[in-house]
C-alpha cells in the first residue's frame, strides 16, 4: 500500500493539540492505550521502564524475524511515539530521578492500584503539594477505593464484570438452552476503554487546568469503563426492567465467496422498503412484498421473523459480500462486509482518510503498517510514530531536556 | 489567549454556577442524535459544557420512539403519542437544553446563525452533507463566527470514496474487523452482544471537540473536524494491523482464552445448570493457579503433569476449562469470586445488567448511578462517566440541573436569554412551524 495516498500537505502539517504536553507513563499494559492515544495528539509520552525492559515487551504476538526485546508487536502497537527512559525506581537514585520526571511532566500515568503511589514514596497528596499542576491518572482493575478495590483483575474480569460476556455470545439452541459460554471480545478492549475515557478525562482536566492552575488525580478502573460500554443496556434494565439477553452481533449470513455479511434489516422508516427493493432486483424477495412484512411489529413476531432471516440469507448466498456492500450501500441498505482488520488497509477510503500509516522500522528496513488517525482535520492533527522506543533508547535525551535544561 | 476572553461567558439560565466543572463556560450547538452522536455530547454535558440541543418534529430522532420507556402511573399505555418517554433517548440527553428549530425555514435558520453567533462548538452526526445543504457547511460557519469548532461525525466521514455510505454500530464493527475478532476459533465470529462502536464512536466525538478546544485556545482560531463512525475502529483491534503487515499472519479468534498475555485457566465457567449464572476465571501465574487449587480442595486432577506449568496448562485447556467448570458448577458467583479474591486469584462473576445495577457494591460505592429528574415522567436513574476526579467530578446533570428535556421544553429559555426572543416573539414562531 501508499499509506501517504490522499494526505494533503497541509493535513500533513496539522497541529497536534497536546503539543508541549509531557506525560510520564510509568504503569502496567493497562495504561498503555492511553498513553499511545495522548501521543497522537501531540504529547511527549515517556515510558518509564526497569533495566530488563517492561514486562508488556513479553506479551505476544511477536514478530520472528527481530529477536529479543524489540519483537513484540503487542509492544509496538501500544508504545507508538513514545520515548523510553529506563529507571530502576527500586533504587533510592531511581526514584529520585522518576521523582524529577514527574515534577517536569504535566500527566502522570500509574497503576500502582490501591495505596501503590503511597508505598513507591510518591503519595498523592505529596505529589500535589509539591507539583500543584500535576495531573495524576490513576490507572487499576477495581478503583483505589471501595469495597471491590483490593479485588485483582485484568481483561477478562473486567469483561465479566463490566457485562459485556453477559450480552455477547452464540445464540441458544433450539431447547433455549446455551451450548456456549459468554464470549469475551479480544484484544484487550477492556485498555482501549480505559485509554479513550482516560484521555477524555485528562483533556478535561487540561482545561479545568489551563483555568484555575490546578491539576488533580483522576481514578479510572477497569471495572468501571467496562460498566461504561455497553450501549443502553442498564437504560433499558433501569428504566424498563428488560434484561438484555446473550446473542452474536449478527444473524449468521454468508455470501457466496465466503465471506460472513452484517445485515441490518429497518431501523429507520423506509428502511425495509430498500431492503426488499434490493432483494427484488435480485428476483429474490419471496413474498416479503407481502404488505404485512412492511409492519415492524408483525416481522419482529419469532416466525416471521426467521422467515425473513432465511429468505434474505438465501439472497446472501448468491452475492459477493464487497460488492453486495456497495450495491447495498447505494440503495441506502446500511449493511457491510465482516471484514478482517487488515482487509482495509487497501480500501481507497480509508487510506484517504490517513486510517492506515506505513511507519518506518529501520531495524527491519521496512514500514510496518499501524491503524492511524480517527479524524482528519487540517487543523487538528494525528501522529501515528514514530515506531515504539528500544529500551531506555531516550534515556539520556530526556533528562537532558526536561530536567537539566529546565533548571540550566 | 486566556481563555475565557474566548468563550461564552453568559450562561442560560442566568445564574452564577456553584459548580466547579472543567468545560464550564463552553457552549455547544448540538446536532446529534442516535447513540452514535447524542453520547458524545452527553459526555462533553458531564463534563461542565452548556449544551444546546436542537432537534425538530419533522424528522424526529428514532430513539424518541423506541422501546422500552418510562412507566407513567396512571397513564402506562400512552408512551405511541408521546416522544418524551423513551428510555434511550431519556438517557442520551441528559443534561442538555433542549430546542425545536426547523433549520429549512428561513427563520429557523436565522436562529441558528445568532445562536451560532454565540457557541463555541457545533456537533453532528447526520448524513455528511446534511448541515451544508441547510446552508451552514464549515466555511459558513467559520464565516459566522471565525473561531468556531465545527465536527461532524457521519458514519464514514465526509471526505472519501464512502461519504454517502451510512453506518450504525454494527456495521462500523464489521467494516473496522472487530466483529471478526470475537468468537470461538471453530465458529463463525459471534462479534458484540451490542453496538460497541455506538459506545466507542461517541469516546472520539467527545475527545475530538476537547482537543479541538484546546486547539483553538493555543491559536484563536477555528476548528474543522471530519470525524466518524468506522474510523476509530481500527484503532480497537490490538496488534493485528502490524502483525499482518510484519508477518503476513493472520488474526486467529480464541473464544476466550489469552494467547498473548498467558494465561490458564482463563474463562467463564456454569455456575448453575439451569440459568445463565457464569463466573470468570484467570490464573495468569503459579501462585494463582496454586491459589485456585487450594480453593477448589485440591482435587486430584490437578496435580496431573498436563496441569504442572503454565506452559502444559495452556497446552490442554479444553481439559482444564472441564474440570474447571465441573467444580464451579452448583457454587454460589458471588462467594466462589470473594473465595477465589480472597487467595489473589483474578475471578469475577459475569455480570449481566440486573447484577451491575441492584448488586454490584463497587459501583455503588463510585457513585455510578445517579437519579435525575423530567417533566413527564417519574424520576429515573442514568449513567455518569466512571472516572473519580479528586477536584472537579463530573455533573451527570450537565448544566440544566436536570434530566432529559421534552420536545422543545427549553424554547423559551434559551431563544429567550441567549437571543433575546420575548414570550410573544417565541409564540409567533411556533405558529408559523420555525420552532
Amino acid at each position: 500500500m501508499n499509506a501517504t495516498t490522499g494526505k494533503s500537505d497541509k493535513r500533513n502539517a496539522a497541529p497536534l493539540a497536546l503539543e508541549g504536553i509531557k506525560v510520564v507513563e510509568w504503569c502496567d499494559h493497562r495504561g498503555e492505550f492511553c498513553g499511545r492515544m495522548l501521543s497522537s495528539m501531540g504529547a511527549e509520552v515517556v515510558k518509564i521502564e526497569p533495566p530488563q525492559g517492561h514486562a508488556s515487551r513479553g506479551i505476544g504476538p511477536f514478530n520472528d524475524e527481530f529477536g529479543g526485546a524489540d519483537s513484540s508487536i503487542y509492544w509496538w502497537s501500544y508504545n507508538i511515539g513514545k520515548k523510553s527512559v529506563v529507571l530502576d525506581v527500586a533504587q533510592t537514585d531511581g526514584l529520585a530521578r522518576l521523582r524529577q520526571l514527574i515534577g517536569a511532566a504535566d500527566i502522570l500515568i500509574e497503576s500502582g492500584g490501591p495505596g501503590g503511589l503511597e508505598r513507591a514514596g510518591l503519595a498523592w497528596e505529596d505529589l500535589h503539594r509539591e507539583f500543584p499542576r500535576l495531573i495524576v491518572l490513576s490507572v487499576s482493575d477495581f478503583g483505589i477505593d471501595g469495597p471491590w478495590s483490593g479485588y485483582t483483575g485484568g481483561d477478562l474480569i473486567a469483561l465479566a464484570t463490566g457485562g459485556i460476556m453477559m450480552v455477547s455470545g452464540y445464540p441458544p439452541g433450539a431447547d433455549g438452552r446455551y451450548d456456549t459460554p459468554p464470549i469475551a471480545p479480544q484484544m484487550h478492549q477492556s485498555a482501549h476503554l480505559i485509554g479513550c475515557l482516560g484521555s477524555m478525562d485528562v483533556l478535561a482536566a487540561l482545561a479545568w487546568r489551563d483555568r484555575s492552575g490546578r491539576g488533580q488525580r483522576i481514578d479510572l478502573s477497569l471495572h468501571a469503563v467496562v460498566n461504561n460500554c455497553t450501549e443502553n443496556n442498564l437504560a433499558w434494565y433501569m428504566i424498563g426492567k428488560r434484561v438484555v439477553p446473550r446473542k452474536p452481533q449478527m444473524p449468521e449470513m454468508r455470501a457466496r465467496d465466503g465471506t460472513f455479511v452484517q445485515v441490518l434489516l429497518g431501523l429507520f422508516p423506509g428502511e425495509w422498503e430498500r431492503v426488499v427493493e434490493l432483494l427484488d432486483e435480485a428476483g429474490m424477495a419471496e413474498d416479503l412484498k407481502d404488505p404485512r412484512y412492511s409492519d415492524p411489529a408483525w416481522r419482529g413476531l419469532p416466525e416471521q421473523n426467521r422467515h425473513v432471516d432465511d429468505v434474505v440469507r438465501r439472497f446472501i448466498a448468491t452475492q459477493d459480500a464487497e460488492a453486495l456492500f456497495h450495491a447495498a450501500q447505494k440503495k441506502g441498505v446500511v449493511w457491510g462486509p465482516i471484514r478482517e482488520p487488515q482487509q482495509s488497509i487497501d480500501d481507497p477510503h480509508f487510506s484517504t482518510r490517513d486510517n492506515f500509516v506505513a511507519v518506518r522500522h529501520e531495524e527491519l528496513d521496512r514500514d510496518v503498517v499501524y491503524p492511524g488517525a480517527p479524524w482528519v482535520s487540517e487543523q487538528l492533527g494525528w501522529r501515528t510514530g514514530p515506531r515504539a522506543p528500544r529500551v531506555g533508547e531516550h534515556t539520556d535525551a530526556v533528562f537532558s531536556t526536561w530536567v537539566d535544561k529546565a533548571s540550566a | 489567549m486566556n481563555r475565557m476572553d474566548c468563550c461564552s461567558t453568559e450562561s442560560i439560565d442566568g445564574e452564577a454556577k456553584l459548580m466547579a466543572l472543567p468545560l464550564e463556560g463552553v457552549r455547544i450547538i448540538d446536532l446529534t442524535w442516535l447513540n452514535a452522536g447524542a453520547k458524545g455530547t452527553r459526555h462533553l454535558s458531564t463534563y461542565g459544557a452548556e449544551l444546546i440541543h436542537l432537534e425538530w418534529k419533522g424528522k424526529l430522532d428514532v430513539l424518541r420512539w423506541a422501546t422500552p420507556f418510562h412507566a407513567v402511573p396512571g397513564d402506562e399505555n400512552n408512551h405511541a403519542k408521546s416522544p418524551n418517554r423513551a428510555a434511550s433517548f431519556n438517557t442520551n440527553h441528559v443534561g442538555k437544553w433542549g430546542v425545536s428549530l426547523n433549520m429549512r425555514h428561513p427563520k429557523g435558520k436565522d436562529i441558528f446563525r445568532r445562536l451560532v453567533e454565540k457557541a463555541d462548538v457545533v456537533v453532528d452526526n447526520f448524513t455528511a452533507s446534511t448541515l451544508a445543504d441547510w446552508g451552514f457547511g464549515w466555511e459558513v460557519l467559520q464565516s459566522i463566527k471565525p473561531d468556531i469548532i465545527y465536527l461532524q461525525a457521519p458514519g464514514f466521514g465526509r471526505i472519501g470514496a464512502y461519504a454517502d455510505y451510512r453506518s450504525y454500530g454494527p456495521t462500523a464493527a464489521a467494516i473496522g474487523g472487530l466483529t471478526w475478532q470475537a468468537g470461538l476459533a471453530d465458529r463463525p465470529p459471534s462479534g458484540y452482544g451490542f453496538s460497541y462502536m455506538d459506545v466507542v464512536g461517541p469516546y472520539f466525538i467527545a475527545m475530538g471537540v476537547m482537543a479541538a478546544l484546546r486547539q483553538r485556545n493555543r491559536t484563536g482560531k477555528g476548528v474543522y473536524v471530519d470525524a466518524s463512525q468506522v474510523g476509530p475502529s481500527f484503532l480497537l483491534t490490538g496488534s493485528s494491523i502490524p502483525e499482518w503487515s510484519a508477518t503476513g499472519r493472520r488474526y486467529v479468534r480464541t473464544g476466550n482464552r489469552s494467547p498473548y498475555i498467558k494465561a490458564a485457566p482463563h474463562g467463564a465457567y456454569r455456575c448453575a445448570a439451569d440459568e445463565e449464572k457464569w463466573i470468570a476465571i484467570a490464573c495468569y501465574d503459579e501462585a494463582q493457579w496454586k491459589a485456585l487449587v487450594t480453593v477448589m480442595g485440591n482435587p486430584a486432577w490437578a496435580s496431573e503433569a498436563r496441569f504442572a506449568t503454565l506452559d502444559a496448562r495452556l497446552q490442554n485447556q479444553d481439559v482444564l476449562d472441564a474440570n474447571v467448570g465441573a467444580w464451579t458448577l452448583g457454587k454460589d458467583r458471588y462467594a466462589l469470586m470473594a473465595a477465589l479474591q480472597q487467595v489473589g486469584v483474578a475471578a469475577g462473576v459475569c455480570q449481566d445488567v440486573s447484577d451491575r445495577y441492584d448488586r454490584d457494591p463497587q459501583l455503588r460505592h463510585r457513585n455510578y448511578f445517579v437519579r435525575v429528574r423530567h417533566s413527564e415522567v417519574p424520576p429515573y436513574d442514568v449513567e455518569s462517566l466512571p472516572g473519580v476526579f479528586s477536584e472537579t467530578p463530573p455533573s451527570p446533570l450537565g448544566t440544566t440541573g436536570w434530566g432529559c428535556h421534552t420536545y422543545g421544553e427549553h424554547n423559551e429559555q434559551v431563544l429567550g436569554r441567549l437571543l433575546g426572543l420575548t414570550r410573544d416573539d417565541i409564540e409567533a414562531l411556533a405558529r408559523e412551524d420555525v420552532i
